[in-house]
C-alpha cells in the first residue's frame, strides 16, 4: 500500500491533463478534455450547471473514477505526481479526504460516533489518539452534542456536518467536497465555509464544488465554472469575475453586486471594476468617489 | 425513529451486553419458541420479552412491533381455523369448519410469530449493527466485506421503510388512496412504488460502496475496531438464562 501522505513532493497535488471520460462505452462524454491543476494550499471552487460535470470531476480527483465508475477514459489525472490508475482508492483518501453529494447514502453506521469512528479505525489511527480526534472534529464542526445521536433523527444540514466531522478526525492534507452546504441555512453554510477557510490557512488544501457562487467568491482564491464537461472559465476569482457576462451565459448565479458592477462598467460608470462582495463594493466606489 | 430495527442509544443492562450474545441470546429464544407447543408458554416469554424491552427503554418500540405483526399473525390463524379440522366442532359454514384444534393451532401460530420476532427486534434496537460488523469479524472471523454487507442490509431495512412511507406520501399528495379496504387493490397500489425504490436503492447502495471505500473500507482488518466488547460476566449469566428458556421450552413439550 502507498503512503502519499509521507510522498506529498514538489508535484501539484492533483494534476489533470487532457481527461475526457464518458461513463459507458459510447455514452455521451461527461468530461471533455479537461486540464487543470490543485496545487498543495489551494482554495479552489468549482462551480457550474447541473450536469456540467463537477461531480465527476470529483470522482476523477479522488479515484472513484476510474477504480469504482469505469467508462471511457482518456487522458491522465495525478495525485502528488503518481496517476490514479497506479494507486487505490484508499491511497488517495489518505491524501484527499472527499465528502459526496449523498451525504445521507454515505453514512454507513447508525450512531454519530460510530460514523466517526468508521475512517479512523480503517485508517489504523492509534486507539489513544482516536478520543482526541473525535472530540475535536465534532467541537471543530460544532456538533459535539450530537456525538451519540442516532444519525436517522438528524436533520440534512446536520447529516452534512456529521460527514465533515468525519472527514476532518481523519485529518487529510487536502478535502473534496461536493455541495457541502446544500442542505444548510446560510449561517451555517457561512460557519462551513469559515472553518475550510480555517483549515486552508493551516495548510490543508480546499476543493468545493458548490452553487453558491457568492460564498465561494468571498472564500476560494481560485475558481474553475464547468459547462457541459468542460472548463469553460479558470483563473482567480477576480480573473473569472471579471467575466462576469460569459459567467452568466453558462448559468453560473453570480452575486446581484457583481452584476450590477459589471454592467456599471460596461455602461462607462467607473466603479472599481466588478466587486464579489457588498463590502468590497462600497469599498471600490468609496474610493472612485474620494 | 420508530423503527422496530432501528439501534435506539441508551445505558440498560442489555445495551452493555456484548453484541454478540445479544443477537445468540435473540436466536436461541426464535428457537425455544419454535420448539415449544405450549402456548401459554410462548406467551409467559412474550410478557418476558416486553419486559426486557421495557428495561432496555424501547418498550413502545416492542408494543408496536406486537400489535403491527397483529395484522399478519390474523392471516395465519384464519388459514389454521379453516385448514386444521381435529377436535370439537364449534361452528360450521358451508365446507368451512372451524374446530377446537384449529383454534388452538391458530393461537400458537399467532403467539410463535409474535415470540420470533420480538427477540430479533430487541437486539437490534440494543445493539448497533456495526458492533455486531466489529465483533463477528474479531471474534467469528468472519471476513469484513460479507459482515458489512450483511449489517448494511439489516441497517437498510428502517431505512427502505421509512423511504416506502416517503412515497407513500408524495403519492398520496397526488390523490392516490391507500386507504382502500381492497386487498387486491392495495396490492395494485403498492407493486408500482416498488420501481423507485429499487432505483433508490441502487443509488444507495452506490453511495454507501464510495463512501466506504474513500473512509478506507478495504484497508479494515480483524483488529481494527476501536471498541471491542468483551464476554464478561454479564453476558455469561444471560446467555445461561437463555439456554435455560430452550431446556423449559423442550421440557414443556415432553411433560
Amino acid at each position: 500500500m502507498r503512503n502519499l501522505e509521507q510522498e506529498r513532493s514538489a508535484a501539484p497535488l492533483v494534476e489533470i491533463d487532457h481527461l475526457s471520460f464518458a461513463y459507458g462505452k459510447g455514452q455521451r462524454l461527461a468530461l471533455d478534455d479537461v486540464t487543470l491543476t490543485v496545487h498543495h494550499g489551494d482554495f479552489l471552487g468549482i462551480i457550474g450547471e447541473s450536469g456540467a460535470g463537477k461531480t465527476t470531476l470529483g470522482h476523477c480527483m479522488n479515484g472513484v473514477v476510474p477504480h469504482y465508475f469505469k467508462g471511457d477514459y482518456y487522458g491522465s489525472v495525478k495525485v502528488n505526481g503518481e496517476d490514479v490508475f497506479d494507486l487505490q482508492i484508499t491511497d488517495i483518501a489518505r491524501v484527499l479526504g472527499t465528502v459526496g453529494q449523498d451525504v445521507d447514502g454515505q453514512m454507513v453506521a447508525a450512531v454519530v460516533e460510530d460514523e466517526l469512528l468508521y475512517g479512523l479505525e480503517n485508517f489504523g489511527v492509534p486507539a489513544a489518539e482516536i478520543e482526541s480526534r473525535l472530540v475535536r472534529s465534532l467541537s471543530e464542526v460544532g456538533i459535539a452534542d450530537l456525538r451519540h445521536r442516532e444519525i436517522a433523527t438528524l436533520s440534512g444540514g446536520q447529516k452534512q456536518k456529521v460527514a465533515l466531522a468525519a472527514l476532518l478526525a481523519l485529518r487529510p492534507c487536502a478535502v473534496l467536497l461536493d455541495e457541502p452546504t446544500a442542505e444548510l441555512d446560510p449561517q451555517s453554510s457561512v460557519q462551513v465555509f469559515d472553518l475550510l477557510r480555517a483549515l486552508n490557512e493551516r495548510g490543508v488544501t480546499v476543493v468545493v464544488i458548490e452553487q453558491k457562487v457568492m460564498l465561494l467568491a468571498e472564500y476560494a482564491r481560485r475558481l474553475v465554472v464547468m459547462d457541459q464537461g468542460s472548463v469553460a472559465l479558470s483563473g482567480s476569482v477576480d480573473e473569472v469575475f471579471s467575466q462576469v457576462d460569459r459567467m452568466v451565459a453558462l448559468g453560473v448565479n453570480c452575486p446581484r453586486v457583481s452584476l450590477l458592477t459589471y454592467e456599471l462598467g460596461r455602461r462607462g460608470v467607473e466603479c472599481g471594476g466588478v466587486s464579489r462582495t457588498v463590502e468590497e463594493a462600497a469599498l471600490r466606489i468609496e474610493e472612485v468617489l474620494a | 425513529m420508530g423503527s422496530v430495527f432501528s439501534y435506539v442509544p441508551g445505558s440498560s443492562f442489555f445495551h452493555k451486553l456484548s453484541p454478540l450474545t445479544m443477537f445468540a441470546a435473540a436466536f436461541i429464544v426464535c428457537i425455544a419458541a419454535a420448539a415449544s407447543t405450549s402456548a401459554l408458554f410462548i406467551l409467559a416469554l412474550i410478557v418476558a420479552l416486553l419486559a426486557c424491552s421495557a428495561v432496555a427503554g424501547v418498550f413502545r418500540q416492542s408494543a408496536k412491533l406486537v400489535l403491527g405483526l397483529g395484522a399478519i399473525a390474523l392471516i395465519a390463524l384464519v388459514l389454521q381455523v379453516v385448514f386444521v379440522r381435529t377436535g370439537e366442532v364449534y361452528a360450521q359454514a358451508g365446507p368451512l369448519l372451524v374446530t377446537s384444534g384449529g383454534v388452538s393451532s391458530g393461537i400458537l401460530v399467532v403467539l410463535k410469530v409474535v415470540c420470533m420476532v420480538l427477540p430479533l427486534s430487541l437486539a437490534f434496537m440494543v445493539a448497533p449493527v456495526n458492533a455486531l460488523a466489529n465483533e463477528l469479524v474479531s471474534k467469528c472471523r468472519l471476513p469484513y466485506k460479507y459482515a458489512f454487507a450483511a449489517t448494511t442490509a439489516i441497517r437498510f431495512i428502517p431505512l427502505f421503510m421509512q423511504e416506502m412511507s416517503q412515497i407513500m406520501e408524495a403519492q398520496k399528495a397526488r390523490g392516490v388512496r391507500f386507504d382502500t379496504r381492497n386487498v387486491f387493490k392495495k396490492v395494485a397500489l403498492i407493486v408500482p412504488l416498488a420501481v423507485p425504490l429499487l432505483v433508490d436503492s441502487v443509488k444507495r447502495t452506490d453511495a454507501i460502496a464510495i463512501g466506504a471505500e474513500l473512509r478506507g473500507f478495504s484497508l479494515r482488518g480483524r483488529s481494527s475496531a476501536y471498541r471491542t466488547y468483551p464476554f464478561g460476566a454479564r453476558d455469561a449469566v444471560f446467555a445461561f438464562a437463555c439456554i435455560v428458556v430452550l431446556v423449559l421450552a423442550i421440557a414443556v413439550n415432553i411433560v
